[in-house]
């Protein structure tokens, strides 16, 4: 299993979903490679017994590369790995079997090479050139293209060396290899798949794509940086779902997204997140509503807080708790949060708890779940809530309309008002409160218990293992690219 | 299914939202899903006719958005730079005058063989200390966290000199005590407390009522103790990036190793011999090599700042004019404007003064072994620090040769040949790689 900025070095919906499936298949020997920034230390998981971590691929580290280079002596043969995957990762329509030979090739570098090669004045230049290419591409659906300046480019073929040196990383001998994101996390799997035909499968819980897509329209930079921030994600995107033998997204409106940039829907499978069936516990009756989720731009904490203000003027009552820290490097986010708290007066009507290791019994607290986000899959905050009998306000993003089906209100991204009619039309009506929580159980129950998704996987995993075919073609041919 | 919206209304809204035109197709399915909560379903196809709309008014718009000017995190030098460099010189004067009262002591062949094994080891540790902790913001609590294996390896290192050279090791293990704990309390900010201490023992020795050898050895304690507690009462917060290797700090360690011997190799200089004069003779060459360091500080935020808005097509053009190559001779000219002129403010105060002085050669020869560190630091941030090293060691190798049968009438020639041969081999392949600045940044600046 291959993961990337999650499990087990940081607490999120992704990481709790890895520890689902790892406390509940015990019977298959996990291997896990995390891909983390530079300077992770600390695990925030502890691993089971039958699983361990099988290396750990840093990026941005200051450190020299490890590992013999395999550098060819004769210049003229030396591979184009810059300008192939500027060509192909970045280009609108790049060629996926073009960009899987490079990274294979990255391999059969190792770091060193790889490290020698973007050193050298022929990587720089064939990088150049293909840069030039993609600039000059015309396709109606990707627009106007940016003046890229040398400063662009430059930042652009430092991600690249990275992600050259993420395709070097070892993988082990495995039966079925597990992407969990549809970007770094597939690089090194897709690397060994090219060279053992290993079956692929690729979980998305958000849409990586969509997600880079949002944090750069946010972040207000140049054309040329919001080009490369953007390009970069959906190439890696479309690299993931090329190589992946099943795409199962946790919810069908990341299908669609998924669809979109090219995957076979006969290779999508939805499978829900699971939580347990939680005992219906009695409302507090309070006026509590909670929210659980990282102080994130994503999770749109500045419309919660809107909307905070809104209901506790019409209902005295009303009090936010939001539990869940800072993502890292959102640091500023979150400070933007608490000045926003401050500055619309909320006061202990809206209190931040921080992050917390007893979510179910932060739920039992409540009489309602609000959730404000402009991107999800399928939230597991909101899930648990219902497991536990509470409905649920929420923004109609991603699978939430599906989850929340009859058990609450759901309302655009953003609307303030419609959100904060929701929520006190909920604290103001306990017995409805009640109803739609009773019913938000049963759907949990039926539709998304923890037993149905963990049994969902083991199909797959045993499907997969059993179809895989013999001698394949483009395997032997990297194999011998490789060696 | 189809959306209710025109692909008209639908740019308007995504327009409106992110004050520009979309991108591609993506971001504009992107903003209608997130912020006017129109399904997937909907908004992905929608987003394909959206760009069909925006071509139509392709031309109207400024598709540029707002470009910040780059900043480079870290890149600016410390604002106490000043209290740092005056403090060093101030230092290295008082220094200085702790060699004449230790000859007296210890007689003059022994001092001269203890700075001749504790330069070298210096600029070694300084080295080695600067390319892991001493270079950047986080070093000092880096320094923290390895302090305990760090403080065996430096105690290690010291014993050995007093191990194989006796009284003579002794006395190199105190001043490199003293000096290199000076170079860490500098980083940290504590810099007017090592001059506090500098000075106490160099009054203390030309008072004559304590033994010089007592006051070196006092001096060296209370520096390492100090420094001790600065890195101990460090509150920053421990690094969260990876630190350079091992093998990067021993590359570093050696060639500050190559330099001391660069510095001591030639018999010429008469270190110890001719009590204070040498280290005196080095301040010009120090106080140069500080401001010419100090403009090339900048040299990476510089680099990047000249290459924005450079289009790409000419991310290749050579410029001899351009800035990387501008910044490394605006930091030779300051090197040797300083040096020149301090140099000859010495001789003119000698010859005023009736003191003797070496030589203006030596003067000569300190100023190139300054030149030649401020080129061996660009070639390492540039990531080739073998090529450095390999440009030192020769550099060194000829001195060492030539240093039997080198003419006493002209002192430093030793130096001056060894450095003039290590900017010989230095220079050239530098110069070319700094005529590129898109490609240096990219290939050496930002690939370590």
């Amino acid at each position: 299993m291959t993961t990337e900025a999650t499990y087990p070095y940081a607490v999120g919906g992704v990481s709790s979903w890895c520890e689902l499936l790892l406390a509940n298949i015990t019977d298959v020997r996990w291997q896990i490679l995390p891909i983390v920034a530079a300077g992770t230390v600390k695990p925030a998981f502890e691993l089971p017994a039958h699983a361990e971590l099988v290396g750990r691929i840093e990026l941005w580290a200051e450190r020299l590369p490890r590992g013999a280079s395999r550098l060819p002596r004769d210049l003229a043969s030396e591979p184009d790995i810059p300008g192939t995957l500027v060509r192909e990762l970045i280009g609108w329509g790049g060629d996926m079997r073009a960009l899987t030979e490079a990274l294979v090739s990255c391999r059969a570098h190792g770091p060193r090479g790889i490290r020698a090669i973007f050193r050298r004045r022929s990587g720089w230049e064939g990088f150049l050139s293909g840069l030039r290419s993609v600039l000059l591409e015309k396709d109606p659906e990707a627009g106007t293209l940016p003046d890229l300046d040398v400063l662009d480019a430059a930042r652009l073929y430092q991600t690249l060396y990275w992600l050259a040196q993420t395709a070097t990383a070892a993988t082990p001998e495995t039966d079925v290899l597990h992407v969990t994101a549809a970007g770094w996390a597939g690089v090194p799997a897709i690397v060994h798949k090219a060279l053992h035909d290993t079956p692929l499968i690729l979980t998305e819980h958000g849409v990586y794509v969509r997600e880079a897509y949002l944090a750069a329209v946010r972040s207000q930079g140049s054309a040329g940086a919001r080009f490369i921030a953007t390009r970069l994600p959906r190439g890696l995107a479309r690299l993931a779902y090329s190589a992946a033998d099943l795409v199962l997204p946790v919810t069908g409106s990341n299908a669609q997204w998924e669809e979109e940039l090219g995957v076979d829907p006969e290779r999508i499978r939805v499978i829900y997140n699971g939580v347990d069936d939680g005992e219906l516990s009695p409302l507090p009756r309070t006026g509590t509503v909670i929210s659980i989720g990282r102080l994130d731009p994503l999770k749109d904490i500045h419309t919660m807080l809107r909307v905070a203000k809104q209901v506790v003027e019409r209902t005295p009552q009303a009090r936010f708790l939001h539990y869940g820290p800072p993502t890292q490097g959102q640091e500023a986010y979150a400070r933007s949060c608490y000045a926003l708290h401050a500055k619309l007066g909320l006061g202990e009507r809206f209190r931040f708890m921080g992050p917390t290791n007893d979510p179910i019994g932060a739920l039992e607290a409540a009489d309602l779940v609000i959730l404000t986000s402009i991107s999800e899959g399928l939230p597991l905050a909101i899930l648990e809530g219902m497991s536990k009998g509470r409905a649920v306000v929420a923004t109609r993003v991603g699978g939430v309309a599906e989850v929340v089906r009859g058990a609450g209100f759901v309302a655009a991204p953003g609307d303030v008002h419609g959100l904060a009619s929701a929520v006190t039309t909920l604290v103001r009506n306990p017995d409805l409160a009640r109803r739609l929580g009773e019913r938000a159980q049963g759907r949990v129950g039926r539709v998304f218990a923890r037993h149905g998704c963990v049994q969902a996987y083991r199909r797959v995993y045993s499907e997969i293992i059993a179809e895989r075919p013999e001698a394949p073609a483009l395997a032997a041919d990297l194999q011998a690219l490789a060696a | 299914m189809k959306a209710d919206i025109t692909p008209e209304r639908a740019l308007a809204i995504v327009t409106a939202r992110i004050r520009r035109p979309p991108q591609d197709a993506l971001e504009a399915a992107v903003v209608l899903e997130a912020w006017s909560g129109i399904p997937a379903d909907q908004s992905l196809p929608l987003a394909r006719e959206v760009m069909a709309a925006a071509a139509l008014e392709d031309g109207k718009h400024d598709a540029s958005g707002t470009r910040p000017p780059h900043k480079a995190a870290g890149a600016q030098p410390d604002s106490g730079v000043i209290v740092e460099s005056v403090s060093l010189m101030v230092s290295m004067i008082a220094v200085a005058t702790w060699a004449a009262p230790l000859g007296v002591e210890l007689g003059v062949p022994l001092i001269e063989r203890a700075l001749f094994v504790a330069l070298p080891l210096t600029l070694c540790l300084q080295w080695a200390l600067r390319s892991r902790y001493l270079a950047n913001p986080s070093g000092i609590p880096r320094l923290r966290a390895d302090g305990g294996r760090l403080a065996a390896l430096v105690v290690v290192l010291l014993a050995l000199p007093a191990a194989v050279f006796g009284l003579a090791g002794l006395v190199a293990a105190l001043l490199v005590g003293a000096w290199v704990g000076g170079t860490v309390l500098v980083r940290r900010g504590w810099a007017l407390l090592y001059v506090a201490i500098v000075i106490a023992a160099a009054l203390a020795m030309a008072s004559g009522r304590v033994s010089p050898v007592v006051v070196l050895a006092i001096a060296s304690v209370i520096t390492s103790g100090v420094v001790a507690l600065a890195i101990g009462t460090d509150r920053r917060p421990p690094p969260t990036r990876q630190p350079p290797s091992w093998a990067g700090v021993g590359n570093a360690g050696l060639i500050g190793l190559a330099l001391g011997v660069m510095l001591v190799g030639d018999p010429s200089a008469g270190w110890g011999v001719h009590g204070a004069l040498p280290a005196i003779a080095l301040l010009p060459a120090m106080v140069g090599s500080l401001w010419g360091g100090y403009y090339l500080w900048r040299f990476q935020e510089l680099v990047a700042q000249a290459i924005e808005g450079v289009p790409v097509a000419d991310a290749n053009r050579v410029s001899v004019t351009g800035i990387a190559l501008s910044v490394f001779g605006g930091a030779v000219l300051r090197l040797a404007a300083a040096t020149t002129a301090l140099s000859l403010l010495l001789l003119g105060l000698a010859s005023a003064t009736g003191t003797p002085v070496s030589s203006s050669s030596l003067l000569a020869a300190f100023g190139c072994i300054a030149l030649v560190t401020l080129v061996a630091s660009l070639i390492v941030s540039l990531g080739f620090a073998p090529f450095a090293l390999l440009s030192v060691a020769a550099g060194v190798a000829l001195e060492l040769v030539i240093a039997p049968t080198q003419p006493p009438g002209i002192p430093g020639a030793g130096i001056l040949l060894g450095s003039a041969l290590t900017t010989l081999v230095a220079l050239p392949p530098l110069l070319i790689v700094l005529m590129r600045p898109g490609r240096v940044l990219a290939t050496a600046l930002w690939i370590r």
